[in-house]
């Protein structure tokens, strides 16, 4: 939703002034990382990018634990690790190993690729099953 | 319900997940309970608690105190109205500008005004010992919070007016001031948590290795809440005790404290069924909840996924800039 130039303006003090709103960040929180730093790429030794740590900005367990699970799913990979170094720190690394069949950078993103599409399927079938079983659910209700 | 296949879990557990997403028909009210039997405890864990902290709602953010002479303390009253769930789509508010020199708009904050007085009620008793009867206004409720609508606000709520979710929040044993609402996330306070309660658990399992007979199959049936265990009669009029519902079960393990049982029955959980529940505040129903919860999962993929795509772009453009020095590099 974008904040029209139009909106009117609210004042603790006054309610009948009018102002601009700026644009809004997007994003599902109040913090915002700068897309370009959200991940960083730390490879291994070797330059084949099999071995590599992913630093993820501003995740936490929701992300790392879920990826690293369906990355591990994944045949051809090794391994699949991640930490959260320090709890007051918003930083998530996330370690791939794999086979010499793909490389990690593959691998993190079929796993990206994976989760998503579990994702919608199960909100598809959750759609599906909440309508046909005569819920008293209505998506039009709000 | 059928006991589900578990070793198939491990073959390809993508692909089974697929299709074996079962939703129960257990919906009380505002209240529902969903299975998920083939999904990790790793996907459900992250539904439950760390979605659901990152799905946004309404809560009363600033307070504007005018004239407070109650005798709750401003800072203690801001904290009352700010735990109220206020019953409105967030999904129709943006966040709050993080430069607090933005304005607050329509578009991101809703208004509500408190202004309450408490008075003697002139037509009471004078020996009227009840503060209901003898005062005006002797408690504050949610109720009294009055929507002061902004902008547009007014007409595109005319007909589902924000307010509180419930009227009789007890605020305050009397009196008066002015209240901000703004788009948060549970995450960063409890406030804007949708959910009162969201959590998971497998589905119990009871495996008799022997049947039980008779007298004995009472006793276990006993052993279980009602529902869980009946004893039934076989063709040739032999009475049996079978599990008809694990799901009932509150896991109590009660039938293990029969030496009796101890050896025959086995208490146990399918590995990969889960019972889940999300109690709603109200403000959301919980099938919203859920949904949004996903989505937000995978808002969270796609944006990881992009930023890996750009962060690439820039490592090959700092190849080239550095003449591939990078490649004669020696790597054991």
């Amino acid at each position: 939703m974008d904040a029209n130039s139009d909106n009117a303006n609210i004042d603790p003090q006054d309610n009948t002034s009018t102002g601009s709103a700026t644009s809004r960040e997007q994003g599902c929180g109040n913090v915002v990382v700068n897309i370009l730093d959200k991940i960083d790429i730390i490879p291994g030794l070797n330059k084949d990018m099999r071995n590599v740590t992913f630093v993820l900005k501003d995740e936490d367990h929701t992300l790392g634990n879920t990826l690293r699970y369906v990355i591990m799913k994944n045949p051809h990979v090794d391994y699949c690790g991640y930490s959260i170094p320090h709890p007051s720190e918003a930083k998530l690394n996330l370690r791939v190993q794999t086979s010499e069949k793909t490389d990690a950078v593959e691998a993190l993103k079929k796993g990206l690729e994976d989760l998503a599409g579990l994702c919608l399927y199960v909100e598809s079938e959750f759609k599906k099953k909440i309508q046909e079983s005569g819920f008293d659910y209505d998506p039009d209700s709000l | 319900m059928a006991a589900l296949p578990q070793k198939q879990a491990n073959d390809d557990a993508l692909n089974l997940l697929r299709g074996r997403v079962i939703i129960e028909s257990d919906h009380v009210k505002s209240v529902s309970s969903m299975e998920f039997p083939g999904l990790s405890a790793r996907m459900d864990t992250n539904w439950n608690f760390d979605s659901f902290k990152e799905v946004p709602t309404m809560a009363i953010e600033t307070v504007y105190v005018h004239n407070n002479t109650s005798i709750i303390v401003d800072e203690v009253l801001a904290h009352r109205l700010g735990l109220i769930p206020i019953k409105v789509d967030p999904e129709n508010f943006d966040f709050r500008s993080k430069n607090p020199d933005d304005p607050p708009t329509d578009r991101d904050t809703i208004v509500f005004v408190l202004n309450i007085e408490c008075k003697e009620n002139p037509t009471a008793n004078s020996n009227e010992r009840d503060p209901n009867k003898r005062f005006i206004n002797s408690n504050v409720h949610s109720s009294d919070l009055k929507w002061a609508p902004q902008g547009d606000q007014g007409v595109r709520y005319e007909n589902n007016p924000i307010k509180p979710v419930h009227d009789d929040i007890l605020l305050a044993k009397l009196r008066p001031g002015q209240a901000h609402c703004a788009k948060g996330i549970g995450k960063e306070h409890a406030k804007w948590s949708p959910v009162a309660t969201a959590s998971y658990r497998l589905l119990p399992e009871i495996i008799l290795k022997k049947e039980i007979k008779g007298d004995l199959a009472y006793k276990f049936v006993s052993c279980f809440p009602e529902g869980v265990a009946e004893v039934i009669e076989k063709e040739n009029g032999e009475k049996v005790a079978k599990v008809v519902n694990p799901r009932k079960d509150t896991v109590s393990r009660e039938v293990l404290r029969h030496k009796e049982f101890q050896d025959i029955v086995q208490l146990t959980r399918v590995r990969d069924h889960f019972i889940f529940n999300i109690e709603s505040t109200g403000i959301l129903p919980p099938e919203i909840l859920f949904q949004r919860s996903i989505g937000i999962l995978i808002q969270k993929c796609a944006i990881v996924k992009e930023a890996l795509r750009r962060r690439l772009k820039v490592l090959e453009e700092e190849e080239v800039n550095s003449g591939g020095g990078a490649n004669n590099m020696e790597t054991d």
